[in-house]
């Protein structure tokens, strides 16, 4: 197959298209010509330091949490505390989600942030019983399915893509055994 | 420090450098473009651009907030729609528009309308402002155009994921919009099959078009 310059035309996979994610908080926050913080980062990062049984392992995938004030262990088996805002945890089909949240569950806390858009990114999950908003339905459905309590840090609003939810996720609970 | 919840709690710095870095972050077949101009004897493409070069019908062609201008050299009688005015630096032939109510303005009755994927597309706040988008693009097709539309279901709408089937709520939609035909769709689902017990958590399985896709014909 030849273009209409008569140049050949190879398929490409289109996995090199997009590369940008370990980097989005830096690219992101450098629009701004002044050094900026994101609050959600700020927000857990307090609440952790405030209220969080320390050592905390952190379950991340991008340059988010390398400066905060909590004890941090590089070790699982060390950790009295779990915080995950790694966005391929959002991407689990949901009873696997429970199923991991409730085995950190068994000795730790746990800081989880989902990303509500890649919830059941799998289309394998359904309960029409859950509330119709669907952030309640996200807590109402952890409530419903993990051995602990969970209270819910999330903010409400209307997710427009500029929340930076692809940095840290925003759907934020504390569940504690 | 200033914390922020989002992009738009402080001013966004306006030089040439950022404006195009936000551009380019969502427009990820922008990086073809920047490869198939350097190079002398090949054009690279993804297997769902030969998909659609395939099915275009003879006549003018719209590719509207999808990075088109990578298509140059594959395509006879080619607009380039943008609503990001920073692409008429790179790319002077773009055609940029403030509203897509006027896109039908700049250019001719199309044989085909292409949106891959547009950034611009998602974050509808109701399926009634989609269907208005839509409308814009079919007010530019002529009777029997066709319209290419794919998206990713995971930035489209605000739907609860957990109560809401989206295949069903696709294959609906596509079902129901008017003076449209559905000719052919591909509705697929990243499917997490663990291996040795390890889930693959991939996004989408396409990110970059799309995992639903839509082929309609405007009405004759």
């Amino acid at each position: 197959m030849k273009t209409l310059s008569g140049k050949d035309i190879k398929i490409d996979d289109g996995q090199r298209v997009y590369r940008w994610h370990r980097n989005y908080k830096q690219v992101q926050l450098g629009f701004f010509g002044e050094p900026v913080g994101m609050r959600r980062e700020k927000i857990i990062n307090d609440f952790l330091a405030f209220n969080a049984p320390e050592p905390v392992y952190i379950i991340k995938d991008n340059e988010t949490f390398t400066d905060v004030d909590f004890a941090v262990t590089d070790n699982y088996d060390h950790a009295r505390t779990v915080l995950i805002t790694d966005q391929k945890f959002s991407r689990l089909p949901c009873p696997e989600i429970v199923r991991q949240l409730n085995q950190h569950l068994l000795y730790r806390n746990v800081l989880v942030c989902l990303n509500r858009t890649y919830i059941n990114i799998d289309n394998s999950y359904h309960d029409e019983s859950l509330n119709r908003d669907y952030q309640y339905a996200i807590h109402e459905w952890l409530m419903k399915q993990i051995n602990g309590r969970v209270v819910n840090l999330s903010q409400r609003y209307f997710e427009d893509g500029t929340y930076f939810t692809w940095v840290i996720p925003d759907q934020i609970f504390w569940i504690t055994g | 420090m200033n914390y922020i919840d989002h992009l738009y709690n402080l001013p966004i710095d306006t030089s040439w450098r950022t404006q195009y870095l936000r551009y380019r972050m969502g427009r990820l077949k922008h990086r073809y473009w920047l490869t198939n101009r350097r190079h002398p004897t090949t054009v690279l493409l993804d297997s769902y651009d030969c998909f659609i070069l395939e099915r275009l019908q003879p006549g003018p062609t719209v590719v509207f907030g999808s990075a088109g201008y990578y298509l140059e050299d594959v395509i006879k009688d080619l607009y380039i729609v943008e609503m990001h005015p920073v692409v008429k630096t790179f790319y002077p032939d773009a055609i940029i528009v403030d509203d897509r109510a006027d896109i039908k303005n700049h250019v001719p009755m199309a044989a085909n309308f292409v949106v891959i994927n547009n950034r611009l597309d998602h974050w509808m706040p109701t399926v009634d402002a989609l269907n208005q988008n839509i409308q814009h693009y079919t007010d530019c097709l002529q009777p029997g155009g066709l319209l290419f539309y794919s998206f990713r279901d995971t930035q489209m709408l605000p739907l609860n994921r957990l109560t809401t089937d989206m295949e069903q709520y696709w294959n609906t939609w596509a079902n129901s919009l008017p003076g449209l035909k559905l000719l052919w769709s591909d509705i697929d689902f990243e499917r997490q099959e663990p291996n040795e017990g390890v889930y693959p958590c991939r996004e989408n399985p396409d990110t970059t078009n799309g995992n639903l896709k839509f082929i309609f014909q405007l009405n004759t």
